[in-house]
């Protein structure tokens, strides 16, 4: 029974504790990348069918990789882009199945990063459950890190080419 | 001269005392009422039903209709039990209710006898969300309509009757002029009379809330009675009956003296009811009105004279009274404007409030008024009088339509400041505001150790208010606005209190949305005295959310009987 209790405690309480976080929180800058977000559970107890990744201010979003049983849609920004040609995306959301409450599950989408060395990208997630919702919006403050923060937004920073 | 001169001094000497003692039985500090708190909370849900209704005004207040409904309209409890006769009214509920919503209905009378009105609902049990009532906003209403227009005629009978003394008693025309002017000044005086006793009966209609028909009915009248409409009349009317004997009595010694009795208490009458005369410093505001509507009615009465000297007299009899007449209006102007302005500032109290308030937009407007009054007062002294010396015909003609003029703009002026006397001075709003919020579980109000700030980001501003800020006591409120001071409609607003020198972690606390865009939150977990860290999390859209940091000291609790 303790030890059940203890198992339980465990796993249940490691993963109330993990963020909705990037797998790689560094990336070269100015170069097309793979950005992997890890999600790590739902909502208390409830499943997640609902994730919205908003693209930050000067990345440029080309693709989302296939999920099988999810369908992407992709959200554009208002506002004129400086290139006709494409319109820029603001938000990447994927729905139609659901992530169990306990289970790990991985979004990836394919950019390009913008050439701003030591830049920190916050790509905002928001996880939309069957009952609640978990915001992952965060941005730390003046002389803050994420680890001061609940709710974090998953952070990339930009490294020399 | 100076005999003359001697005698009106001790002649205006009596005549202030007597208004001095008239204007010392009108209470003192008493503005327009506003409703600060109730009890049961606007649209609150509780889960017990509550043993009494209370309702907290910023002063004393009667009530004159306050009702418990339910649904289909009933009333529950009324007016007949309420207790207290002060600014807390307590309407007891002497049976348990039962379950659902209810509303509150009420309609009370602050000492300037203006009236109050408003309804709140509530819920019991598990009733939940309170959206049973539609709460119908009061439109025109003309019994308020038929107070206004009552209490113009009142101001421009009373300022003839009145001011004809003034201007027969400082300009002494001559004696053919004296009797069309006391046929005049009678006219108006009965005038008068009836405006003051008419007050009484729209005063009363405008109180109960009901239409100008109703002013056949005796408990209309009953009502008004009780307050000081009453007293209004009775010292009013007596001034306009003296005044009128002085008229028609012959020229024996006490004559003027009695004229001036008359005029002074006439329109000392006026101030019993409204809130200039009772605003505080009451030794500065209580003269300072009775020398501006003294000086008003000499200013308006004597358009009337004026006009008929230059038709009828002889151009040297004509400037004999006219210069006579401005070197009084230059002093009685003088202290017109002084007065106003003492009584401006006092009920005004700060620039801003002057273009931000109903009530400084109509001085201003009057202000402008008299202004111009001033340029064409300057233009009869200083271009027409002297042509009239030399017997220039055109002269008289520009005169008179000038004054003509002055007549059309100080109708104006008497419109606003009959309206005036039904707009909320800044002065209460400022009262309220700046008052602490009362007990409602004693009858004490809470002394300062109130929190306020204000916080600025990205465009959103945040007014974070906790009152009563004691352990355990404490109320939170947040109201988010845009730059432009428009209230924000945000997604979530959340906060969490945390005591770092106690190592106390987080506590969370969740505000709940209110009317008017404010958001709410009871701190009563917040039970040791220190200086918090408040942390407020707006959720401006799905993917911002901003953080505003601010530290609060949280006052030790006082040891009082609060709990139930």
């Amino acid at each position: 029974m303790a030890a059940l209790c203890l198992f339980t405690w465990i796993v249940l309480g490691g993963n109330a504790v993990a963020h909705t976080s990037l797998v790689e929180e560094t990336a070269p800058a100015d170069g097309y990348y793979r950005v992997r977000f890890l999600v790590a559970h739902g909502c208390d107890t409830s499943p997640t069918h609902t994730v919205r990744i908003q693209i930050p201010r000067g990345v440029e979003f080309i693709s989302a990789w296939h999920k099988p049983g999810w369908i992407v849609n992709t959200v554009p920004s208002l506002g004129a882009s400086d290139d006709d040609r494409t319109e820029l995306v603001k938000e990447v959301v994927w729905t139609g199945s659901k992530i169990p409450a306990n289970e790990y599950d991985y979004f990836e989408i394919q950019v390009r990063l913008p050439d701003e060395e030591g830049r920190v990208l916050y790509f905002k997630t928001i996880q939309i459950c069957d009952e609640g919702d978990l915001r992952w919006i965060e941005i730390p403050e003046e002389g803050k890190s994420a680890d001061d923060y609940e709710s974090p937004a998953p952070a990339l920073t930009l490294t020399a080419h | 001269m100076k005999i003359v001169v001697f005698s009106l001094i001790s002649r205006s000497i009596a005549v202030a005392i007597v208004a001095a003692s008239l204007l010392a039985g009108t209470d003192a500090a008493l503005a327009h009422a506003i409703l600060i708190e109730t009890e049961p909370a606007s649209e609150s849900s509780l889960a017990t039903p509550p043993t009494e209704i209370v309702l907290v005004f910023s002063e004393a207040v009667t009530p004159v209709v306050m009702r418990l409904l339910d649904t289909e309209g009933k009333a529950i409890a009324e007016v007949d039990d309420v207790r207290g006769r002060n600014s807390r009214l307590i309407l007891p509920l002497r049976a348990r209710i039962a379950d659902g919503q209810y509303l509150v209905s009420y309609r009370v009378m602050s000492a300037d006898t203006h009236p109050i009105a408003g309804a709140f609902s509530f819920s019991v049990g598990a009733g939940g969300k309170v959206d049973g009532f539609e709460i119908q906003e009061q439109g025109f209403e003309p019994a308020r309509a038929m107070v206004l227009a009552n209490r113009l005629l009142q101001f421009i009978s009373l300022f003839i009757a009145a001011g004809s003394v003034f201007f027969l008693v400082l300009v002494r025309p001559p004696g053919y002029m004296q009797n069309s002017l006391r046929k005049i000044a009678t006219i108006a005086a009965a005038i008068a009379v009836v405006t003051y006793i008419l007050a009484i009966g729209v005063g009363g209609a405008d109180m109960a809330g009901v239409g100008p028909g109703s002013l056949i009915d005796y408990s209309v009248w009953k009502l008004a009675a009780g307050t000081n409409l009453l007293d209004s009349a009775i010292v009013g009317g007596s001034g306009v009956v003296i005044l009128s004997v002085g008229w028609h009595i012959p020229h024996v010694a006490g004559r003027s003296t009695t004229l001036l009795i008359g005029g002074v208490v006439a329109l000392t009458g006026l101030a019993f009811t409204g809130h200039a005369a009772t605003a505080t410093p009451q030794w500065l505001t209580a003269p300072a009105v009775a020398l501006h509507l003294f000086t008003a009615s000499f200013w308006v009465a004597a358009t009337i004279p004026l006009v008929w000297i230059l038709k009828a007299s002889p151009a040297a009899e004509s400037t004999l009274v006219l210069n006579r007449f401005s070197s009084r209006a230059a002093i009685a102007l003088a202290v017109l404007v002084a007065s106003g302005v003492c009584v401006a500032i006092v009920q005004v109290q700060s620039f801003p409030a002057l273009i931000s308030t109903d009530y400084g937009e109509i001085l201003l407007l009057k202000l402008g008024l008299v202004l111009l009054l001033f340029v064409l007062a300057a233009i009869n002294k200083y271009w027409f009088t002297p042509r009239i010396e030399k017997s220039d015909s055109n002269g008289v003609w520009h005169l008179r339509r000038v004054i003509h003029i002055e007549i059309f703009v100080m109708a104006g002026v008497l419109v606003l400041a009959t309206l005036m006397t039904t707009t909320v001075p800044p002065r209460s709003i400022a009262t309220v505001a700046r008052q602490d919020t009362y007990d409602v579980m004693s009858d004490r109000i809470e002394s300062a150790g109130d929190f306020a700030t204000t916080m600025s980001q990205q465009g959103y501003v945040i007014d974070v208010s906790v009152s009563h800020a004691r352990a355990g006591r404490s109320t939170l409120t947040v109201t988010v606005k845009n730059e432009a001071g428009v209230p924000f409609t945000s997604i979530e607003v959340r906060a969490n209190l945390s005591l770092p020198a106690l190592d106390i972690e987080a506590i969370k606390i969740s505000l709940e949305p209110q009317v008017g865009g404010e958001y709410y939150a009871d701190l009563q977990e917040i039970v040791i005295a220190g200086d918090w860290d408040l942390r407020i999390d707006v959720l401006v859209d799905d993917f911002t959310q901003l953080i505003y940091r601010m530290r609060v000291p949280i006052g030790q609790s006082d040891n009082l009987e609060t709990e139930l």
